[in-house]
């Protein structure tokens, strides 16, 4: 597989650079691998008043 | 301009309601990703939160708990034929990059930088969240993000909304278990021609 580029284009880049970094990225190992601690979203409830200092 | 998908809150009335922030954002992002479009699956168009979670429910028994990346990509490729990729501890700048090439993303922030901002679509929740976040403006950096829970009840700000980057970053870098300038999001594909 392809490895990533070290560092993404400047936004300032064609987006044609831009999306061939992505599909580079997207079709590499890197970040695929879900941290052991990633914790799950929390649970809502707006049934509350809200705070004050909101 | 990339298609802007419909806004789909997660406070809908459905049992799982404070939960779906993720299966609202997915949902949105596979609009995204089908540009609108009904991809013909067995399943109603367009995408809610409400299906999405069902399908969960159905294929990982896990009830109303908070879901994750993997599971809303397990059901929306399911559902509606889209390909989800979750990635995690993506450099900021890479993120960007990502979307500037034409990707929308389901983002991981913490509402608690969110609190208190004009962007708090819900005072009393400042805990992990999801939105979805579909394009960048190149004119000032903003990000145009549908947050899950601004439907604009209470006088509460409605979405979509252009976050300022560097208020996007901070609260995507603030979502718990994130590496130090790194951030967790789920990408659509390229829908730019």
């Amino acid at each position: 597989m392809t490895k990533p580029p070290v560092k993404p284009p400047p936004t300032s880049a064609s987006d044609e650079q831009h999306r061939r970094f992505a599909a580079d990225v997207l079709d590499g190992d890197d970040y695929r691998q879900p941290p052991d601690d990633v914790p799950d979203t929390d649970v809502v409830d707006d049934s509350g008043e809200p705070d004050d200092d909101a | 301009m990339p298609y802007r998908p419909r806004f789909r809150k997660q406070l809908d009335g459905s049992p799982c309601q404070g939960s779906n922030c993720g299966c609202a954002a997915s949902a949105m992002a596979s609009d995204r990703a089908r540009e609108g479009r009904d991809p013909g699956t067995a399943y109603a168009w367009p995408p809610t939160p409400k299906e999405v979670r069902r399908r969960i429910q159905v294929k990982f028994g896990t009830g109303c708990r908070p879901s994750t990346f993997a599971q809303n990509e397990s059901a929306v490729a399911t559902l509606y034929a889209v390909d989800l990729l979750p990635r995690y501890n993506v450099p900021w700048a890479t993120f960007r990059s990502l979307v500037i090439g034409g990707r929308g993303a389901v983002a991981a922030i913490s509402y608690a930088v969110v609190h208190g901002t004009r962007f708090d679509a819900c005072p009393s929740f400042r805990g992990g969240h999801s939105v979805y976040v579909n394009e960048r403006r190149a004119s000032d950096g903003a990000f145009l993000v549908y947050d899950p829970l601004a439907d604009g009840r209470k006088g509460y700000t409605t979405a979509p909304d252009w976050w300022p980057a560097s208020f996007l970053q901070k609260a995507m870098y603030a979502y718990p278990g994130t590496n130090a300038g790194c951030v967790h999001a789920s990408f659509t594909k390229d829908t730019e021609p």
